[in-house]
Order: C-alpha cells, then structure tokens, then sequence
C-alpha cells in the first residue's frame, strides 16, 4: 500500500494573526482528519511564529519578495506546514499529510515519497485567486475580518470560498499540474 | 540516549594518562582492579610548575566537547588521565579458569595448551558475551578510560649537582622499569616522559650531557618521547610546553589506534573463528557466528576510526557492521525469547547512534534524518516478523527514546545553526541532496524540540497501549500462575522498558509515571521552542504539559502553568477561540482543585461569550460558579479587563453631540451588548460605574430590581432613560477602607440584568458644568454575589464599528465622528452685552473725550459685574471710569473683589448699567484699541466666573488744517524822521513798552483753515498767539475780520479764512537786522449740539518773516470818494536804509484804464523815510481786474527793479498788479 501526500488542512490567516477560514480534510487509510479541529487550529497558529521570524529575516535581508515561504515545520513524520503571505499580510497554510492519500492506479511511477520544493506553489496559486475573487465582491469588508485595532476579526462565511477550499484540498496531489 | 551504556554511545578520543604530576591521590580505586600494575619509586613532582602543567592538562581534555568537527580541530584532543605514580592497565588475556584447568588434568582434551583471550571476548569462559554475544559494551570503555594511547610520565630533574648521578640513575631505572611492563602488558601504549628541571639550574652543557646520557639509556626518542622542561619558565611558556607535548604526541596516538585498526582488520580478513579457551558447556552449544565475528570486528573498526576522528571511515565499518547484524545470518538466527536478541537489539540501536552522529558530524543533516527513519523501519520490521510486534508499549516506549536520542544527539552536535541567534527553525538538505529531489519534510533536520515532542507524543501512545493491558497482566510475578507469565513474556515488548506489571501497576502499587515521562519530554521541548521565541507552540505544548499534571493531579503545578497561559497567550488576541476555549476549560478544572475562586471566576466569565462552544451540561450561569468549590476560604474579589478576557459584555458610550456649552444639557448613551451564550442565564449587574477623562465627573448606575415582570423586555435592543442625581460617593467604600476619597459623582438607578443577545441602552442626560475635553474612558460592572465580587473594567477604545445613537423603537444612527465617546465641552457664553451709546462718528484731537458704554445683563439671572476698559496704542493715555448712575453703592461691590477693574455689582437680568469712560484729551491724531472686558458671576453660580470682552477701534484725527500767506501791508503811522531828535525818548514809560522808536510796519497774516470734520462744526473764536519774536521787534496782533457771535458753523471739508493785522515795530531805529515771528492759529470749536465743550486746536504756522533794512514799494488802492469812477492807485516807497537812494518811476499806459499821474520821474529819498506817489486811474471796465499796472521802479545807482509788492484789493500776476473795479453800483 503506497501512500502519497495530500493535503491534511488549509488555512486563511488574516493580518491580525486570526483565524479566517479553516478546511480540513480526511486522511486515509481511515477516511478520518488525522487531528481534531482544535490539533489543527493549533497547529495553524503555531505556523505564525515561524511566518513572524522568517519575516524578521526577510526584513534584515531582503528576501522573500514573492511570499512563497515553502516549509514552514514539520510538526512530525506525517503533517508539515507549508506557508505562503500575500502582500497584504494574510497568510495561507497548507497543512499536508505525508501520508494521507493511498497512491491509485497509476503506482508504475514508483513510491512518490515526499515533496519537491515546488509542489506547493499551486496550491497557494489557487488558494490567493480564490481568495482575489472573494476580495472581488462588494459585500467582502476585509476591515471587518481583520480590523485595525489589531484584534481579532470574523471568518470568513462566504460560500464559494469555502467550496474552493474544498476543491483545492481535494483535488491536490504531489505533481498535478491545476487545481 | 539513559538506555545505553555511556561508553557504548560517546564519542571516542584518545586516552592520555598524565601520571606524576601533583599529589598522588587521584584514581586510587583503580588500583583495586586487577591488571597490570605500573608503580614506580620516584616521587611525583609537585612543584607550582607541575600545578600549572596539571591545570593546562586538566583543560585541554576533550571528553564532553559538543560532537562535530569544529570543536576537536582546536587545543582539546585527548581525553585526559591524571593520575599519581601507579596505574593498572586491565589484563589483555583473561586468565585461565579454574574449571578448564581441572578439566584439563582428567580429561583427555588433545589441546595441549588453552588459548587464551580477551576478558571481554566470546571466546573467554566467565565473559558476558560468552559464548555467543556481540559486544560488551566494557569493550569500549577499556579503550576510552583505560588503556590509554600515550602513559606521560613526569619527572623531577635536580638540579643539585652532587645529587645529579644518583638522581638521573634512579629516573634511567625508573622509567626502564615503567616501559618493561608496558611492554610486557601486551599493550602498544607509548611511554614520553616529560623532565621537569628544578628552579634554580642555569641551563649549561653539563644538563644536555646528563639528558643524552639518560635518553641513551632509555631509548627513549628526543623528538617524540623525551621532553625537558628549562627551569624558571613563564606561565606562557608552561602553557606552550603542555600543547608542544599533546601536539607532538597526538600523530601518534593516531598511529597507535591505526595499529589497533589495522589487527582488528587483520584478524577479520582471516575469516576463520578463533578456538574459544574452552568450549562452551551451560545452557546452549551455540557459539558466535562468522557474521557475528564480523559485526565485532566491524564495530571494533568503527569505534577505533572514531578515535582516530576519521568519520567517514567511521561511517563505513558502522555501516557494513550494521548491515550484518540485521543481514540474514546474525539478528536473524538469534531466538527473540534470548536475551542475546535484546543485546543485539541494543547493538542495532549504538550502531545506529553512532552512524547518526558520524553523518551530523560532516554536517549530512538529511542522510541522518533518513538513516533515523531507516533504523526505526528496519526495527519496527524485526520487532513485527521476530519479536512481539509494533503495536506494544514497548515499542512505543522505544519509538519515544529513538526520538529523544535524535533530539539528544542533534544538541550534542550543537549545529551552528541552532546554536545562534539565527532563526532557522530546520536545516535545508546537504548539498550532496540534489535540488528537486523529493524530500520528507521531517527530513530537513528540525531543531530538538520538534525531536522531543515527537517523543513526548510516543510517550502518551504508550501509556494508551499501557493502560489497555489486561488487569491479570498487570499482577506482580509470584501472584499468577507461571503459564500466565510465560504467556505475558511472549506477549509484552520489555526491550529497555519495565515489564508490565510495572508500567500499568495494579491500584496501589507502584510503577511508572507516564505523565512524569511526557512532562519531562514536553518541559525540553519546551524549552528548545521557547530558545527560538516560537510562543505560540510553548502555548500549546504548555498546555499539554498542564494536562499531564492534572492527570496526576498535581493540580499545583497544571494552576501555575495555566495561570499565566490563560493571561497572556495569543490565542485570544488572535482570535483562535477554540485554544482559547481549551485552555479556559482546562484552567477552570485545575483551579476548581485548587481552590482558587478568583480564576474560576475569571474564567467563567469568560466562557459565557457566544464564540466559545456551547456545553450542555453546564449551567453558565456566573452566580453559581463558586457552587461545589470546597477549598476557597476567603472571598475572591476579581478584576478583570477587556484586554486580558473575551468578554461577552461590551459597552460602547457615545455623546450626543459632539460639542456641548457650559450650562447645557449634554445627552449620552451607554449601550451595553450581552453576547453570552444563548442558553446561559441573565447576568445582573450590582452596579456600573464610567469614569471619564476630563471636565466630567464618573456615573454610577446602581441596580434596581424592577418587580414587574420584564419577560416582554426581551427585545433586541432595550432603550431606557435614566435620571441622574448629583451625590458624594466613596469608590467602593467597603473596599478601599477609608471612604476618603469621596468624590462627586452623578448616578441613577436601573435594572443592569444582561440577557444574552441583548443590547441594553442606557440614556442619560445631565447638565455640563467644567469647559474642556470629558472623554469617556471605561465602564467597571461590578457584580457582588454572596461567594465572590468581580469587577469587569472596559476601557472605550476606537473601533472601526461606526458609533451609533440608539433612538427610540431601536432607530439606529451613525454618529459620523472620530470618536464618539469624547465631548468638547466649551465655556458658557457671556450673554452680558456692553454697546457705547451716543457713539460720536469721529472723535478728534485736543477734545476730551466721554464714552457712555452700557453693560446689559442678557443672563436669566442677576449678574455681578465687574468692568475692566484699557485703551492699548502708542501712548495711550491713562482713563478713568465712571459709574453714570450714582446708586451704584452697593455691599455686593465689597464681595466682588476677586474680579478685576471697575466694580458695577450687580445688575438685575435684562437691566443694565452705564458706565461712562473718559478719554482726557490727546494732541496728535492716532488709532487706539478700546479694550472692555466685563467679569461677572451670576448670582445662581458663584463659583463661575464669565468674562466678556469686547474690542473697538477709537480713532482720532485733527479737525482742521491751515494754511497761511503773510502779504505787507502800509503802515498809517508816519515814521520818525532821522533827523528829528525826540527827546522825550526814555523817560516816563511804562517798563514793559520800552523803547519803541524803530520803524513800524503793518503785515497782514491770512489763514485759510479747512475742516476735516465728519460733521458740522461751531468755529466760537479764531486768534493768533504770539509764541516768539525774534530780531527785537516788537508785535501786535489784530483780529481783521471780526467772529460774529455764536461762532461760524464750518461745515465739513469747506475752507474758512481769517485775516489778522500784525504789527511790528523794531525797538531800535538803528536796527537794521531780519527779525522772525512765530506764531500759533488756535481755533476754538464745539461740536454742534448743546452744551458741548469748547475745544481749542492749535496750529502751528510757519515761521514769518519780517524783514527791514532793504527798500520796499507798496502799492495801495483806494477809491475816490467824489469822483465817480476813479481809482487812486498810490505806490508808496519805503526807504528803510540809512542811505540816500535815487528811484526812476516808469509807468506805462494801458489798454485799460486811463491814468493821470508822473508817467516817468526819478525820485530821491533820504534814508528812512518814506513816498507815496499817485495816479488817477480811469478804468474803462466795471466788475472786473484791471491791470496789468505796469509800473517800474528802478533803483537807480543798483539798477535794480524793485517788485512791487500789492497790498489789500489787489493781487499781482506775472506781468505786474492787478486792481479790482468794483461795478458801477458800489462806486
């Protein structure tokens, strides 16, 4: 039985460091999320320090210009966090299981064990225009799920979001070429 | 790595035995253990010098160095030995047993002579591994702690030099002895020998001679194996001679290990399995294998490569080592009921740790992550097909040390990247990993504290697979029968974890503390993420580790941990209420055992906000929170902040109105939101209590149980009015002990009961009594139970949510400004009015002036006034004020003394008071500000004091100007004669007239004054003063045209003339010299009304001058009296001089007029006198000038022509005099 990653979890994280919208997704073999919503809330939270530090780095050095912050942690053998900030502060997370998909019909290729450094950037792709076309609508007030008090913020309720979020975790895997 | 034997899983440096330096305390207790004995006579050297050498050699060991490359390339490279002058080497051969030697003697065993063998080795009877083990982990420890790769010995060398042959005798047989039993001791082990020479020798050929002599003897080599210390040597050099020893010596302890390789290679290249010393005869007949063999000699290889600090030879014989015990032939073939199957297991696991540090040593980050993982596959494969399978405790519990032991060794190696200040949280793969090749993500190497959590959570699997042990496993041995044990060994995993019975005990006993264990992993965690300010994660995991100490209930510690994690964690600023949640709940139970009441407070307070997730079974409701507590003894009493809870309570408080007066009534709301749980009950209020910053005192509104039933008060949004009341009242009196500071504050009373999802909006209303900014800062709801107090504080803060003003029927309204909860509260306005009556258009100058100002009292109430009036300009004058009514005497005057200026008292509402401003006169025209300022208080509040002030610009310029023309005109007065003596000169006049006898002339002095007055003036008189003369002369003035009385009304910007005869009369006739006048034009004028003032201007007028000594001609008209239409034109000549002149008259005929008179004569005048000649003139017009008069007058001896100069009736143009002939009708 051949697993390959999938993706466990994808989280929207606002300016504030609040939580804007959280996606999990079953693992296999259980068809089960590998951790409670609260293992992944926490597990999404603790990405910011990592996010935070690395943006401290960034600054002295002048790096990370395209917001792509590749792995943030591995938090053990099965999920690790990949990261991506847009330029207006909101983070993505995708958190991914490294063993979260059995690997179908097309085995020929070989155990697909792990990640390559690039697998990810078309998740973020997607997450952001999904995320663009929800800054699109009129009714989206990103003040009011991020305000500038710095404090907290809604989630985000919209439906079409959510259900791209669904469609990228669900259709991910290492190597494809659209989600 | 507390599994391990220490010696099986360190790092390998050579071993340097330091021997006779100091006192020879040290290691005593190795003497004790049989071997080798190396003891020699000589005394240790114990001089300062050999302390100093000690403490070089003490810091220069290397044992405990952080395992990577950097470290060992410096000074450290041994590990170093003190010890006195003996040491025991262990026995290289085990000695023959007992047994075999009397097997020997009965049975007929065809070996003549027993092979002897390590003590350590299979082959030896009495050895652990005998006869089919791997490895005795002593093995190792032998080569690192005590044989060493170098013996340094230290000697005195004397300086005496009658004791100097006795003495090098006694070092030469010394150190011969010392090298024959390492020799004999079948160790390799190098002697150096090390003189140390005593103070006070100076270096001379004689020593160099007694050191070859002794290095002749001993053989020992003068570049490796002999060093002399001089005598007197400085600390630096001290310090140099210790690294020239270890620095010299070190290549060959490298070769001295390379040896040891090279026979361990030797003997596993030969392949064949050396005869045991005696056959094994206990328990199995098995006997090691080959592979066995070589996994020894592998092993030997690897750990004396370690030595050497060759890693990747290192790596090489752990690799191929390891790959042979778990190949098919050795693992394999052991029994897993054997304890041997659990040696090799260990084997396995130091094989793995050494390879794990050998790869971290060169810096492959990510071929060790892969080689951990590898290990673990490969274990978990065995431990599945031969051992008692994955799904044990015991295979959690080694899953959990595996990960320890990574944490432990990536510490050990400290890589630089952790080690820093850089924020690397992993390592990016080696550079032997190419790029976009897929990787774990685990497999770039996380810092220790991902190692350790991932322990920590094997640790909680294995206390789950724990506590599923059956309770008849669990039994102590001796309690069941022995097939159940049997059947418990072939069931539990016990590889480096205790046997069931202890790790799940039965009630009562005891056994391990799986929590201790996760705490101990979870506090390095930790403590690693915290290293690297990773806070969120220490959140987490503290709350983990919390969780553990409840579990044990040590509920002490789960409070202290969750206290201030509850305080100050991200989560609730972040807004992850879940985690916030999380921890509430797990602090409310720890605090429940505890007893503290004011957390469990706090944290049901919290808990009632809707974002938290509804629990069925609990009451939510705050007043019953302290219910079932036992421990609490004192009564908590809790503040709480909106920036430290999630409350479910927030108020917003916003005015009216952005600007308010003094005075005014100023409308606000407070608009409380419950957004508590549906289901939880009503939260009632003791009191709510605002502070302001600024001109406003706080409010408190106090509960008031309303007893109808309010169950259709269940709207949205509740709008109530509540009246205030001015009182004193103590801050919580009951608290603070004193009431002292009792400060004025407004309250009212309402019902404060909160349903959830309710807007309760507080309306108030109450009167602005300070000027200035009041900002509404927080609102304290205070509630009081019987168990406990609270004090909720929230502070007002700009939110983006736009302030609303909640009308009547829940009509909302944007308040469109910055911050709705600050009111500019400004100064009541004065309504007392002060306005000038009569106000004159223009004042002028040299008028006295009066200002009737009244001050009208506009207030509702009776004023007392005070008036203070400044004129500010340049040179203002001082003025005064004046009351206009003379009742103003009053006793109210006294009082108000505080305000300034001129006191008024008090001027009833609508009444008001006149007051008259004086302005005493001023001479030049200027621009002043009047400046009035009326202070008051009103009679209904004392304490206020009110100021208006007004300002006017008072101007004032000069009501006329002049001009003026100064014309001669002919003295009536006959002038003395120059020949006459008069004798009545001198006597009997008065003294002031004396001595007029000049000549007198007359002038006429016409000032022509223009009026720039805005209005009509009345001209009373018009004079000329006289200020000064000079050129002794004497004047007189004369009004010419005489002032009708009443005075000329001058009306304004008209021209008024005023004609002035002056006299002047010389003193002296003598006197011929120009004299000067300088006079004044005063005017004096009222203004045109009655009774008004007379003023006086006075203008100055250019000096005159008056002039006497040169001749003048005058001409004159008069007209005839009897002869109708005749003009008599006389010319008068005035010889003023004292000489005698000659004049030639001309005049010529005109168109004109027709003349009789001399046409052409030549007149002669004796000084000082004086002629008139006349002509008839007939003029042929009427009404009219007629001139031209073109008469010449010559001075005949200068043949000067003097200018004739007109007098009254006549004016003169260019060509000569003009004359006016009046019509026919005035003739």
């Amino acid at each position: 039985m051949t697993t390959i990653p999938s993706i466990a979890c994808l989280g929207v994280i606002g300016k504030n460091n609040n939580p804007l919208h959280i996606s999990i997704f079953p693992s296999q073999p259980n068809n089960a999320p590998l951790r409670t919503p609260l293992q992944f809330s926490l597990l999404l939270s603790s990405t910011l320090d990592i996010f935070e530090a690395r943006s401290k780095a960034n600054l002295t050095s002048g790096g990370g210009l395209s917001g792509d912050f590749g792995l943030l942690h591995a938090i053990d053998e099965r999920l690790a966090a990949y990261g991506f900030e847009t330029n207006t502060g909101v983070r993505f997370v995708a958190v991914v299981d490294m063993r979260g998909r059995i690997a179908g019909g097309d085995a020929g290729r070989g155990p697909a064990v792990g990640l390559r450094e690039g697998d990810m950037k078309l998740v973020f792709r997607a997450m952001q225009t999904a995320y663009i076309r929800l800054l699109q609508n009129p009714f989206y007030d990103p003040d009011e799920h991020s305000p500038p008090t710095g404090r907290g913020g809604k989630k985000i309720s919209s439906r079409r979001f959510t259900e791209d979020m669904r469609r990228i975790g669900e259709s991910w895997r290492p190597g494809v070429a659209a989600v | 790595m507390d599994g391990y034997a220490p010696a099986y899983v360190a790092h390998n440096v050579p071993l340097l035995v330091v021997s006779g330096l100091g006192s020879a305390q040290q290691d005593r207790a190795d003497l004790s253990i049989e071997g080798v004995r190396i003891a020699s006579e000589v005394l240790p050297v114990e001089s300062e010098d050999a302390q100093v050498l000690l403490r070089h050699f003490k810091d220069s060991d290397a044992d405990g160095l952080p395992w990577n490359g950097r470290e060992y390339s410096g000074r450290k490279k041994f590990k170093v030995k003190i010890v006195g002058r003996e040491y025991v080497l262990p026995l290289r051969s085990a000695r023959l047993p007992e047994s075999s030697r009397v097997l020997d003697s009965h049975t007929s065993y065809p070996v003549n002579r027993p092979v002897l063998h390590s003590p350590l080795s299979p082959l030896t009877p009495g050895a652990s591994v005998f006869p089919d083990g791997l490895v005795d982990p002593r093995w190792v420890e032998k080569h690192q702690d005590l044989v060493p790769s170098a013996y340094v010995s230290f000697y005195e060398f004397t300086s005496d030099p009658k004791l100097a042959i006795l003495h090098d005798n006694q070092l030469k047989s010394d150190i011969n002895n010392t090298k024959r039993i390492l020799s004999q001791s079948g160790y390799r082990t190098r002697l150096i020998v090390a003189l140390l020479s005593e103070g006070s020798i100076i270096k001379s050929p004689e020593v160099e001679d007694r050191l070859i002599n002794i290095r002749k003897a001993t053989g020992l080599d003068s570049k490796t194996s002999l060093f002399f210390l001089p005598p007197q040597s400085s600390p630096v050099e001290l310090k140099a001679f210790v690294e020239t020893i270890i620095s010299t010596i070190y290549p060959l302890c490298i070769e001295y290990y390379r040896d040891l390789s090279k026979h361990s290679r030797r003997k596993r290249n030969r392949g064949i399995i050396p005869l045991p010393t005696s056959p094994p005869t206990s328990g199995t007949s098995q006997t090691l294998s080959s592979q066995g063999w070589n996994v020894r000699y592998d092993f030997k290889l690897g750990v004396f490569a370690e030595f050497r600090q060759e890693m990747d030879a290192a790596v090489r014989s752990y690799e191929s080592g390891y790959d042979a015990l778990l190949g098919p032939d050795v693992f394999e073939a052991i029994a897993s009921w054997s304890p041997r199957w659990d040696e090799a297991r260990l084997l396995a696991d130091v094989f793995a740790i050494r390879i794990l540090r050998c790869l971290l040593w060169n810096r492959n980050s990510t071929a060790a992550v892969r080689r951990w993982h590898s290990h673990r596959e490969r274990i978990r494969d065995f431990v599945d097909r031969r051992g008692k399978g994955s799904s044990t405790y015991g295979w959690e519990a080694w899953e959990a040390r595996w990960a320890t032991v990574m944490a432990e060794i990536i510490e050990k190696a400290s890589i630089s990247e952790f080690t820093s200040e850089s924020t690397s949280f992993y390592l990016h793969p080696e550079k032997s990993i190419t790029i976009g090749e897929r990787l774990e993500p685990l497999e770039c190497l996380h810092h220790p504290g991902y190692w350790f959590y991932l322990a920590s959570k094997h640790l909680m699997h294995r206390r789950a697979r724990a506590l599923a042990i059956p309770e008849e496993d669990r039994s102590p041995p001796g309690w069941s029968p022995a097939s159940q044990i049997a059947s418990k060994a072939y069931t539990y995993d016990t590889y480096l974890c205790p046997e069931p019975h202890e790790e799940n005990p039965l009630p009562g006993r005891k056994g391990v503390d799986h929590s201790l264990l996760i705490i101990e992993s979870l506090t390095k965690a930790i403590a690693e993420f915290e290293k690297r300010k990773q806070t969120r994660l220490v959140h987490e995991l503290s709350l983990q580790s919390a969780n553990e100490s409840m579990r044990r209930e040590d509920w002490d510690t789960a409070l202290q941990i969750l206290r201030p994690l509850w305080q100050k964690m991200s989560f609730r600023r972040e807004g992850w209420w879940d985690a916030v949640e999380e921890i509430g709940w797990a602090l409310r139970n720890a605090a429940v055992h505890v007893g503290d009441g004011g957390t469990i407070v706090a944290v049901d307070w919290e808990l009632l906000n809707r974002s938290f997730v509804y629990r069925p079974k609990w009451h939510y409701d705050i007043t019953k929170s302290l219910e079932g507590v036992k421990q609490v003894t004192t009564k908590p009493v809790v503040v709480l902040h909106d920036q430290d809870v999630h409350s479910f309570l927030s108020a917003t408080f916003v005015f009216e109105q952005a600007e308010g007066k003094v005075g005014e009534l100023c409308h606000y709301q407070l608009a409380v939101t419950s957004s508590a749980l549906p289901a939880s009950a009503p939260v009632t209020m003791a009191e709510v209590r605002i502070e302001f910053d600024g001109s406003m005192k706080p409010l408190i509104l106090r509960h008031k149980s309303t007893t109808e039933d309010n169950t259709q008060d269940r709207g949205e949004v509740l709008l109530s009015t509540v009246s205030l009341s001015d009182t004193l009242s103590g801050k919580r009196s009951s608290q603070s002990g004193s009431g002292q500071d009792r400060r004025p504050t407004l309250t009212g009373e309402d019902d404060l009961t909160f349903r959830p999802g309710q807007t309760r909006v507080f309306g108030f209303s109450s009167l602005l009594r300070e000027a200035g900014d009041a900002t509404a800062v927080s609102a304290t709801f205070s509630l009081a139970s019987e168990h406990f107090d609270l004090d909720y504080v929230q502070r007002f803060e700009n939110t983006t949510a736009p302030d609303v003003w909640w009308g009547e029927r829940s009509v909302k309204r944007r308040l469109v400004r910055p911050n709705a909860s600050t009111i500019t509260v400004l100064p009541k306005p004065p309504k007392v009015e002060m306005r000038f009556i009569e106000l004159q258009d223009q004042y002028y100058t040299n008028e006295n002036i009066t200002l009737q100002l009244e001050v009208i009292n506009g207030e509702d109430v009776d004023s007392i006034t005070s008036l203070d009036v400044r004129l500010l300009g340049d040179r203002s004058p001082p003025l005064t004020l004046k009351l206009a009514a003379a009742s103003e005497t009053e006793t109210e005057t006294d009082r108000s003394n505080s305000l300034p200026g001129l006191s008024i008292g008090k001027i009833a509402s609508a009444a008001s008071s006149l007051v008259e401003i004086l302005i005493p006169a001023i001479d030049l025209p200027a621009t002043y500000d009047l400046m009035m300022k009326a202070s008051y208080h009103l009679v209904s509040d004392m304490e206020t004091p009110i100021y208006r002030s007004v300002v006017t610009q008072l101007t004032l310029i000069n009501p006329f100007e002049a001009n003026y023309d100064f014309s001669p005109r002919i003295h009536p007065d006959p002038w003395p004669s120059f020949f006459n003596h008069d004798e009545t000169e001198n006597t009997g006049t008065a003294s002031q007239d004396i001595a007029v006898h000049g000549l007198a002339q007359q002038w006429c002095l016409t000032s022509r004054y223009f009026s720039f007055a805005a209005e009509d003036l009345i001209v009373e008189d018009i004079d000329i003063e006289i200020l000064s003369t000079n050129g002794a002369i004497k004047c007189t003035t004369n009004k010419a045209s005489p002032i009708p009385s009443g005075g000329i009304r001058v009306s304004p910007k008209s021209l008024e003339e005023a004609e002035f005869d002056v006299f002047t009369q010389k003193i002296s006739l003598d006197d011929r010299s120009t004299a000067t006048l300088d006079v004044s034009l005063a005017i004096k004028w009222r203004r045109d009304k009655e009774d008004s003032t007379l003023n006086t201007t006075i203008l100055a007028v250019p000096r005159l001058l008056v002039s006497s000594n040169e001749p003048r001609v005058l001409a004159s008209v008069s007209y005839s009296g009897t002869i109708h239409s005749t003009v008599h034109f006389d010319v008068t000549i005035e010889n003023s001089s004292s000489h005698f002149l000659t004049f030639g008259l001309n005049m010529e005929p005109s168109e004109k007029f027709a003349f009789s008179g001399m046409k052409q004569a030549t007149l002669q005048l004796v000084p000082l006198s004086r002629r008139t000649v006349r002509f008839r003139l007939i003029p042929f017009v009427r009404g009219d000038w007629i001139g031209p008069i073109r008469c010449v007058i010559r001075d005949r001896y200068f043949q000067k022509v003097l200018k004739i100069a007109p007098t009254e009736g006549m004016k003169i143009d260019k060509d000569g005099i003009l004359l006016w002939v009046p019509p026919d009708e005035e003739f």
